[in-house]
């Protein structure tokens, strides 16, 4: 059994640290980071226009009249997601039809959480600066941690049962 | 919904983990207690940094400071250093030593009138590099101590292994920068150090800290997170 666990958290780990290592080089910024943050802008570009907000997307930045934003490292939700597939892939019990689902539904939340919290900070930034900061560095980075950590926990308690 | 808080360990955390989170962070956004914690900041830093690079001053000020003063040896020497950047609270300079000793050495032989300083100033944010990753993990050990079952034991490792991997980074930021200050004289590290810390640093985003502290924290507390909920039945 603990030795179960120690091999789980071992393998986790190795996987998070060599998901960090690649994310150092030009290869993952070109092919990976940068079409993903590429999409999250033209999805949220669309998504405000939809409210009338007249936006307009660039790459990696949305914009309109009143404020311009772009979507940097971090804001893009793969850590999330890296954490959250690799968790549920390597934890020692489940069988793969209720780990594909984990990782399936999971995904979904996390990236239309993002989609929302890209949308909100937009709106807010052309409101208010200081809620803009507020809700992008302590409120949504707290959310992530605590959404995945919590799916992750709440996954668990669904294949014990 | 009261019933559901009560009756969920995992609504119960979260509640409680926002209620901290929340009242560190207004208190630590109140003005004067900021200026006091970061003053404080600024003397440990430099005190504990002065020596830490060879032929160099380290000198960490506030960035509202626009009329920054080096005390050297009986001179006060203005650093001209007056750039405020906008969501960064402190300015980390290095100075040249053995150019301002050259410098001292000319003024004193009346062959200049004038100090000229060969400086480095970095950009950097005593609240999201220190203050928000130690209120995540305050907030995390606050809010598993009053709903999961806990060992001390186990609370304690955590939050030295989140202590050690922030100052591990700092470190991490100052070889980075001082590796990149051309002001300064030829670092003696091995180069193959200074590029790994100068890609490493791109790492440190408050993303990267908030999720290294979340994975140190299941990694410690995983089973006790477990047998609360088992025991819970929820």
């Amino acid at each position: 059994m603990f030795n179960k666990y120690f091999k789980f958290w071992l393998v986790f780990i190795t996987s998070i640290v060599t998901y960090y290592i690649y994310s150092l080089t030009d290869g993952y910024y070109k092919y990976f980071e940068v079409p993903v943050s590429e999409t999250y802008a033209k999805i949220c570009s669309n998504i405000l226009n939809l409210f009338g907000f007249k936006v307009d997307y660039n790459q990696l930045n949305i914009q309109n009249e009143k404020f311009e934003m772009s979507i940097a490292t971090g804001c893009d939700a793969i850590m999330p997601l890296v954490f959250l597939t690799s968790i549920i892939t390597f934890y020692p019990y489940g069988d793969v039809k209720h780990k594909l689902k984990g990782i399936l539904y999971g995904s979904l939340f996390i990236i239309l959480s993002n989609i929302v919290r890209l949308c909100s900070l937009f709106i807010l930034g052309q409101y208010n600066k200081d809620l803009f900061d507020f809700f992008h560095i302590q409120f949504w980075q707290a959310y992530f941690i605590l959404f995945t950590m919590f799916y992750f926990i709440n996954w668990l308690k669904k294949i014990n049962n | 919904m009261r019933n559901h808080i009560n009756n969920s360990p995992i609504a119960k955390f979260i509640l409680i983990f926002f209620l901290c989170y929340l009242t560190i962070y207004y208190l630590f956004c109140n003005n004067n207690f900021q200026n006091s914690y970061s003053a404080k900041f600024h003397t440990v830093l430099n005190s504990l940094f002065d020596k830490f690079f060879d032929n160099s001053i380290f000198l960490a000020e506030s960035m509202k400071n626009n009329s920054s003063v080096l005390n050297y040896k009986s001179y006060k020497i203005s650093l001209g250093n007056s750039e405020v950047i906008h969501n960064y609270d402190t300015r980390i300079n290095l100075i040249n030593e053995s150019f301002l000793l050259q410098q001292l050495e000319d003024l004193r032989n009346n062959r200049s009138t004038t100090i000229t300083l060969k400086m480095h100033s970095y950009k950097f944010s005593i609240f999201s590099f220190f203050i928000l990753p130690l209120s995540i993990l305050v907030s995390l050990i606050v809010s598993h101590v009053l709903v999961f079952k806990y060992k001390f034991k186990l609370l304690l490792t955590t939050s030295v292994l989140v202590i050690g991997l922030l100052i591990f980074q700092f470190i991490v930021v100052l070889i980075s920068m001082r590796s990149q200050a051309i002001e300064l004289d030829p670092y003696a590290l091995n180069k193959g150090i200074q590029s790994i810390a100068v890609k490493i640093h791109n790492l440190f985003h408050i993303e990267f800290n908030f999720f290294v502290i979340m994975i140190i924290y299941l990694t410690c507390n995983f089973k006790s997170i477990l047998l609360t909920l088992q025991s819970e039945k929820v």
